[in-house]
């Protein structure tokens, strides 16, 4: 009897364990943590280079490093750029860079986590949100919000990246 | 040879015979003869005619040049071979030279050289065939002492040893993390693809003056040096050194008797290039897991949901390939259910798998009052390599669920999107080695998604029908990576990365 109720146990556990794989693979998930301390993470910026011609691809690295002791998300929502970032560019005088038109028409989801201590790159084509056209100097940052930490009107909180310049030469 | 001599005194005549310089040593007789010849000496005695008036001889020892050797041709001697050779010098002994002909021995610390045919043609050329057996060693490589030596039977023998000595060339040897890989009992090797083949070779240098002018590399397969990636300019590949003493490749497909050789050229200080050298050879067999790349569709139809923007009340509607939305709550980060087509790699139990998805053909319309369409965008990376869209509890898993914004101005909207899913593998770093691994091409899936839904009336109310999707999933079947597939070797191509950003309905 405490035989057979051990095989019938250990094959429920076996299924359990069998469907929450299938699962895995079928189901985008989430786990949520409301309760964390802001800011759950830290971006750091970095661009490929530090001078771009005109008309060339400008590409940056946001390294974004999870503050926590759980995984955190990295969703990336691609429409050529990741839209999951503000970006913020401003010229010399301090006056915002002109802006491409940009929409989000179409997007691709690939979501992402980050382990506790853990980090993820991400690069992004930032000519295609800015008309650099003009030589001179940028500086650029970008924002990612908190997922699961809002403020008093519930819109969610935002972190903030390191500035960085950049020189567009003519 | 005659000489000229004077009467010192009634008892004595003196005079100087010179000696041709490559005169040996040797036992001669001289005689002296004295005539007398009225037309110089006035009188003859006796007023005589011309006549002999004395003659008598004396033996005397001439003590000759020793053998001296001026060069020897070739000055490097093959190993594994058998090569006429010619000594050139002087003060040889011919065979008809008393106390000829001379003597020519050769020897090497190795014992790996030996004399044969040996023929004294003149005083000033000997020809003989040397023999280097393929024990020549090649870590260092050595030189002979070749000797000619003119032997006397009144004196001690003469000798000239070569300088420069000949310098013995080595068969190649082939070496891999540290062992001889070639040569008598060497063992087939084998590697995983895409771990480094670092292979080095002996000898590494040569002696005497001795440069490696030159080296060749054969081998099977497919291999290349390096692989670069770049988002924007796709997958490049160094193709493999096949000239210099030590290279290092990958392959990227597996096969057995995969053979390897190696040879090189000699040039000696006098810049005369010798390149019948014989062969290094080694055979791989290069293994791969066996990996293959299985489709499902967790939901395998369009459907439209109705997503939380930040900051704002109202809400977005989009078309999935799949059944997508934030969390309750959220209007950011994760998106939760399932999404439209899976791609799973399995077979390999080391390792990691890299997924790159490559858009072939993109495009979106939105009917209404002011149609707007965006693409074909084509052959273009979708995001980034590796793609990123790959779960994160199960990263043999990539998945997609391509995603149409339905602003409420437009009556309907169409998504066509074609992409294909290859599939790389890298291995585990090769141990005992700081080079690292490459990821190699192993597969690829082609799969679509066609859909169209309606705004339902009245329009601008942000209501959309159930999607009709009249494409989805694979195409074909999966499809095993090949060499000829393309350029790169059956790393997947691209053009620049997609910039659906520039759409903007």
């Amino acid at each position: 009897m405490l035989k057979k109720n051990f095989r019938r146990t250990l094959l429920i556990v076996m299924l359990t364990f069998a469907f929450h794989m299938l699962r895995a693979q079928g189901d985008l998930q989430y786990t949520p943590h409301p309760n964390d301390t802001y800011p759950t993470f830290s971006l750091t910026l970095k661009a490929k280079a530090p001078e771009f011609r005109v008309g060339s691809l400008v590409r940056i690295t946001i390294t974004q490093t999870n503050l926590t002791k759980h995984e955190i998300d990295c969703t990336e929502e691609w429409t050529g750029i990741d839209s999951s970032y503000q970006y913020e560019a401003t010229d010399e005088d301090g006056k915002p860079a002109e802006e491409k038109p940009r929409g989000t028409g179409a997007f691709d989801v690939h979501n992402c986590s980050i382990p506790p201590g853990g980090s993820s790159d991400n690069s992004v084509l930032v000519d295609r949100i800015f008309k650099f056209d003009r030589p001179g100097k940028y500086v650029i940052r970008v924002s990612r919000r908190e997922v699961d930490l809002k403020d008093e009107k519930g819109e969610p909180l935002v972190v903030w990246s390191n500035p960085i310049t950049i020189t567009i030469t003519g | 040879m005659q000489g000229v001599f004077i009467c010192v005194n009634p008892d004595s005549v003196s005079g100087t015979v010179t000696l041709p310089a490559d005169t040996p040593t040797e036992n001669a007789t001289f005689t002296l003869q004295y005539s007398c010849d009225p037309n110089v000496d006035q009188p003859c005695p006796n007023n005589a005619a011309a006549y002999t008036i004395w003659q008598g001889s004396i033996n005397v020892q001439i003590i000759g040049c020793g053998p001296k050797i001026t060069s020897v041709s070739p000055a490097g001697w093959w190993a594994g071979q058998k090569q006429d050779i010619t000594i050139t010098g002087n003060c040889f002994l011919t065979p008809t030279d008393t106390g000829g002909p001379s003597k020519v021995t050769v020897s090497d610390g190795a014992n790996a050289v030996t004399l044969s045919n040996v023929s004294v043609i003149s005083s000033t050329q000997i020809t003989a065939t040397v023999h280097v057996t393929k024990d020549a060693p090649a870590d260092p490589a050595e030189t002979a002492n070749l000797t000619v030596t003119n032997t006397s039977s009144s004196g001690a023998p003469q000798s000239a040893t070569a300088n420069p000595a000949p310098v013995v060339l080595p068969v190649p040897v082939i070496k891999w993390r540290g062992k001889k890989i070639s040569g008598n009992g060497a063992k087939n090797q084998s590697v995983i693809v895409g771990q480094p083949v670092e292979l080095t070779t002996l000898p590494a240098s040569l002696p005497g003056g001795f440069t490696i002018s030159k080296s060749t590399w054969d081998m099977d397969g497919t291999t290349i040096k390096q692989y670069h990636e770049d988002d924007d300019t796709g997958i490049s590949v160094d193709e493999t050194d096949l000239d210099t003493q030590d290279t290092t490749f990958y392959w990227l497909y597996p096969d057995t008797g995969l053979n390897v050789t190696y040879e090189y050229c000699a040039t000696d200080p006098s810049n005369i290039q010798m390149c019948t050298s014989p062969q290094a050879k080694t055979t791989f067999k290069a293994t791969e897991p066996n990996i293959s790349l299985t489709t499902t569709e967790p939901y395998d139809k369009g459907k439209v949901n109705e997503l939380a923007v930040c900051g704002q009340k109202a809400k977005r509607a989009v078309m999935f390939y799949g059944n997508l939305n934030y969390p309750p709550g959220q209007c950011s980060g994760a998106y939760v259910g399932p999404p439209g087509i899976n791609l799973a790699a399995s077979g390999a139990s080391a390792g990691n798998y890299v997924f790159v998805q490559v858009v072939q053909m993109d495009t979106l319309t939105w009917h209404g009052p002011a149609p707007y369409s965006c693409g074909p965008y084509q052959v273009v990376l979708d995001g980034h390599y590796p793609f990123r869209g790959v779960y994160p509890n199960a990263p043999s898993v990539a998945y997609d669920g391509p995603a149409m914004t339905l602003p409420s101005k437009y009556t309907s909207g169409e998504r066509d999107f074609d992409a294909t899913m290859y599939l790389l593998w890298k291995p585990d770093q090769l141990s005992g080695t700081g080079t690292a691994s490459i990821p190699v091409p192993i597969g690829y899936q082609e799969w679509y998604f066609v859909a169209t839904t309606d705004q339902k009336l009245p329009i601008g109310n942000g209501k959309w029908t159930k999607p009709n999707t009249t494409a989805h999933g694979d195409i074909g079947g999966y499809q095993a990576s090949q060499a000829t597939d393309n350029a790169v070797y059956g790393y997947p191509e691209w053009n620049g990365v997609s910039d659906i950003a520039s759409c903007t309905p």
